[in-house]
């Protein structure tokens, strides 16, 4: 309002041109001018300063519930390695002293009770050691041999892939399998049939799935893989498989800001490298 | 008085017609003037076209006939002329009255003879027993011998075309061809190895078929040093024309030739020149009718149990048909024969797979799976001692031997070229692994007895010495020597490893068995060598997830 009364004086001023004004009527006018120029500067420079000093507040909030959260994640992965080595942590914060604003618990487990298991990504010529019996790590000893109906999946996509098995039986016989649906290895005889399609175990997408290999009192079964990289999918055709290594879950939740973080891991049990398993020379 | 007149009168008569109606001669220049009908020349001219003229050589004008010259050449109907091997070749020509000649190419009248231009002659040529014989025959050209002959061991020549026939210039000829034709069957396209080694039974084949006379029988030989050489067992084929296989099995090494024989009723055909004889043998038609083999003893091969095997290099090796164990008492080989024997996995080769002997190449396995040109990345036996420092319990030793440190719980590293034997281990763990920096000798054997369980790895060169027969455990190197004898195949015996031997290079085996029919080298896969050392001598595989 005030602006306006003061713009309709200018105006009025313009619209009389020559017309004679008391000079200190004009001091005046001039004064209020400068007035509402410095209120509105001062406004300007206000509204600057508030909002900067929200936005800083914000941002050190936020780096603050970063910093909380990767120290979270740091302190649960502590509890994994911990787990790792002593098996069950029930205080993560007892740890170390860097550690003493955490609570949360650490443990890890090498039970198993599912009739499939699914392997880490391979690469080619890569092998993964399968555990068919009860694994003691600490003893490095087997027990329990496996006995049923393996079904193998592999191929993701469309890279062919062919895999060789090599079971190793509780008395150390050794059986392999050849499951090459692609013609990749020239073969006489001796193929495990393998079928192709779309085959689904545990919300991964298989290309290639074998018939049941019938396997009896089994330790190991070694997978070899070649050409291509690939997942490999076990099915036990309802027979629960054993353990193949440990997971270790852990939970770290920081005191006062109740950032919590949960980490998993998977260990396997020892993998023979096929490096150190192919006869080569 | 009226008879006396009358004889007087008849004599008169009697003298002018034998005036009137002399012959003339030759030289009475009456050749090549007309003459009526009947003929008014005197003989032997002949009125020919109106003219007397030499009834031998009818164009010449003064009834003269030129010599002319027979020659020719001998040679197997169908072959190259002239024949340059005998029996074709030397066999004689006879021109009736003017001598024979067993020269190829021959001539008659071509200067020592001379060949009366207006006679005829009678040529013959003997024939081989067991060929018939026929001729081509041109007249001042060479060129009529490309048509069939006329069969024939005889011929009269024919003055008059001599004389005239195809003449242009100079001399005059007659070009006689003798096309001799053996009565034999034929064998061709003889096949089988050239390479073969001492003891294996191979089989060569080849078609037999009728030629010139129907087959009576086939056999093959194999050559050395004397004619026929050893004859070959037919085992397949006949009877009659076809193809037929024998078999043979070579007892001593060397250079030999073996062909093929295609016998009929009155000759029979050899397919080695060495080996033809006389008439009635002869050489066979071909093609191909007999090879050259090369008998040698076999070289050095490996032997696998129950693994599979990544070769570097290629997969070449030759092996003898009939093998045996690698010791007649070994109790993991059964003596069959293929690479990987038992519980076979794959064979692969980084180059080319290519195993022998061509007539008989060992198969990979009884499965026979096989793959080459294949490249298996083995950077981990490099890093694996980086591995163990940052991730596994090791520990540094400073000597093997007594009193040594080894422990079983973890990688034993020790510095600097090792020469290990089993004395090396009387203190040792029964499980353990030992990491060398450095070389490794492997003398005499090692853990023969698999009383442990023993990984020895080498970051330099791992040597078997040539003493070592048996070595228990796994081996791993960036490249292996095993040692043998000098002379090579002097050594008496091979290497065998229970366990596992691997290397990340082409690996030198100098090892040469005197009897290559057993395996230098026999690797048996022994998953307890694994199993027991399994944390030390694996990895880990890890799953992260942040689940919150």
């Amino acid at each position: 309002m005030t602006g306006n009364k003061h713009n309709k004086n200018i105006k009025n001023q313009i619209s009389r041109p020559g017309g004679d004004r008391p000079l200190g009527g004009k001091v005046k006018n001039r004064s209020g001018q400068v007035l509402l120029i410095v209120i509105m500067l001062l406004a300007t420079a206000l509204t600057i300063a508030l909002s900067t000093s929200f936005r800083s507040t914000t941002e050190t909030q936020v780096t603050k519930l970063e910093e909380e959260s990767q120290k979270a994640l740091a302190a649960a992965e502590a509890g994994i390695e911990a787990a790792l080595k002593q098996g069950t942590i029930t205080n993560i914060g007892a740890l170390s002293a860097d550690l003493s604003g955490y609570s949360g618990a650490a443990t890890c487990d090498t039970s198993y009770n599912k009739t499939y298991f699914i392997s880490p990504l391979l690469q080619k010529d890569e092998q993964y050691t399968f555990y068919f019996a009860d694994y003691d790590a600490g003893l490095n000893s087997f027990s329990n041999y496996w006995s049923g109906n393996l079904t193998v999946y592999f191929m993701l996509g469309s890279d062919p892939v062919a895999l060789e098995l090599t079971t190793i039986g509780s008395s150390g016989t050794i059986t392999h399998y050849l499951l090459d649906p692609d013609n990749l290895i020239h073969a006489d005889s001796g193929k495990t049939s393998v079928t192709s399609g779309n085959y689904s175990l545990n919300g991964v997408t298989f290309s290639r799935q074998s018939t049941p290999i019938s396997l009896s009192n089994t330790k190991l079964v070694i997978a070899r893989v070649f050409s291509s990289s690939t997942k490999i999918g076990l099915d036990g055709g309802g027979t629960i498989l054993k353990s193949q290594g440990k997971t270790c879950d852990s939970e770290a939740v920081a005191s006062g800001t109740n950032v919590t973080k949960k980490v998993t891991l998977f260990q396997s049990y020892p993998q023979i490298p096929a490096e150190f398993f192919v006869t080569s020379f | 008085m009226k008879r006396v007149q009358f004889i007087f009168v008849f004599l008169f008569l009697t003298l002018i017609t034998f005036f009137l109606f002399k012959e003339p001669a030759l030289s009475d220049h009456t050749c090549y003037t007309s003459c009526g009908t009947p003929s008014s020349c005197p003989s032997p001219l002949v009125c020919s076209s109106g003219l007397c003229k030499n009834p031998s050589c009818l164009t010449q004008t003064d009834c003269t006939c030129d010599p002319y010259i027979i020659q020719g050449k001998k040679g197997k109907n169908g072959g190259s002329f002239p024949d340059s091997d005998p029996p074709f070749s030397n066999q004689t020509v006879t021109v009736t009255g003017q001598g024979n000649s067993s020269a190829n190419p021959y001539s008659f009248g071509d200067g020592t003879t001379t060949l009366l231009g207006d006679q005829n002659y009678d040529v013959s040529v003997s024939a081989p027993s067991g060929s018939n014989v026929g001729y081509t025959l041109c007249y001042n050209k060479t060129d009529c011998h490309g048509t069939p002959p006329t069969s024939g061991a005889s011929i009269t020549t024919d003055s008059n075309r001599a004389d005239s026939e195809n003449y242009v210039s100079g001399n005059h000829y007659v070009d006689l061809y003798w096309h001799f034709t053996p009565q034999t069957a034929n064998c061709k396209n003889l096949t089988g190895p050239t390479t073969v080694f001492v003891g294996d039974q191979v089989n060569y084949q080849a078609d037999y078929e009728n030629e010139n006379a129907s087959l009576t029988n086939a056999l093959m030989y194999s050559y050395s040093s004397s004619c026929p050489g050893s004859s070959l067992s037919n085992v397949s084929g006949g009877p009659g024309p076809g193809i037929y296989s024998f078999s043979w099995t070579p007892s001593a090494t060397g250079s030999y030739t073996v062909y093929c024989e295609a016998d009929a009723a009155s000759a029979n055909c050899f397919g080695y020149q060495t080996c033809v004889g006389s008439p009635p043998n002869y050489s066979c038609t071909g093609p191909t009718t007999s090879a050259t083999v090369t008998v040698s003893n076999p070289g050095p091969w490996y032997k696998l149990k129950n693994t599979s095997l990544y070769k570097n290099g290629n997969i070449d090796i030759n092996v003898a048909q009939n093998i045996n164990k690698f010791t007649d008492g070994d109790s993991d080989d059964d003596g069959t024969r293929y690479i990987i024997i038992g519980n076979s996995g794959t064979a692969t080769a980084q180059n080319t797979f290519s195993p022998g002997p061509p007539y008989n190449p060992i198969s990979a396995s009884g499965n026979n799976w096989y793959n080459n040109t294949y490249s298996f990345s083995q950077l981990f036996i490099s890093n694996f001692s980086s591995y163990v420092r940052s991730r596994k319990q090791s520990v540094d030793i400073v000597a093997l031997g007594t009193g040594s440190s080894l422990e079983s719980s973890k990688v034993n590293f020790i510095s600097g070229d090792q020469t290990i034997t089993d004395a090396n281990l009387t203190d040792a763990p029964t499980a353990f692994v030992l990491i060398v920096s450095g070389n490794v000798t492997v003398n005499n054997n090692l853990n023969s007895s698999s009383a442990r369980q023993i990984t020895i790895i080498a970051t330099g060169q791992l040597t078997f010495s040539k003493t070592t027969q048996y070595a228990n455990g796994i081996f791993i190197a960036p490249s292996i020597v095993i040692d043998g004898e000098t002379p090579p195949g002097s050594d008496t015996i091979g290497l065998k490893i229970k366990g596992n031997l691997i290397s990340s290079s082409t690996s030198t085996s100098n090892r040469n068995r005197t009897d290559n029919s057993r395996p230098s080298l026999f690797v048996v896969l022994d998953p307890d060598q694994y199993l027991s050392l399994l944390p030390l001598l694996s990895v880990s595989k890890y799953d992260w997830q942040q689940t919150q």
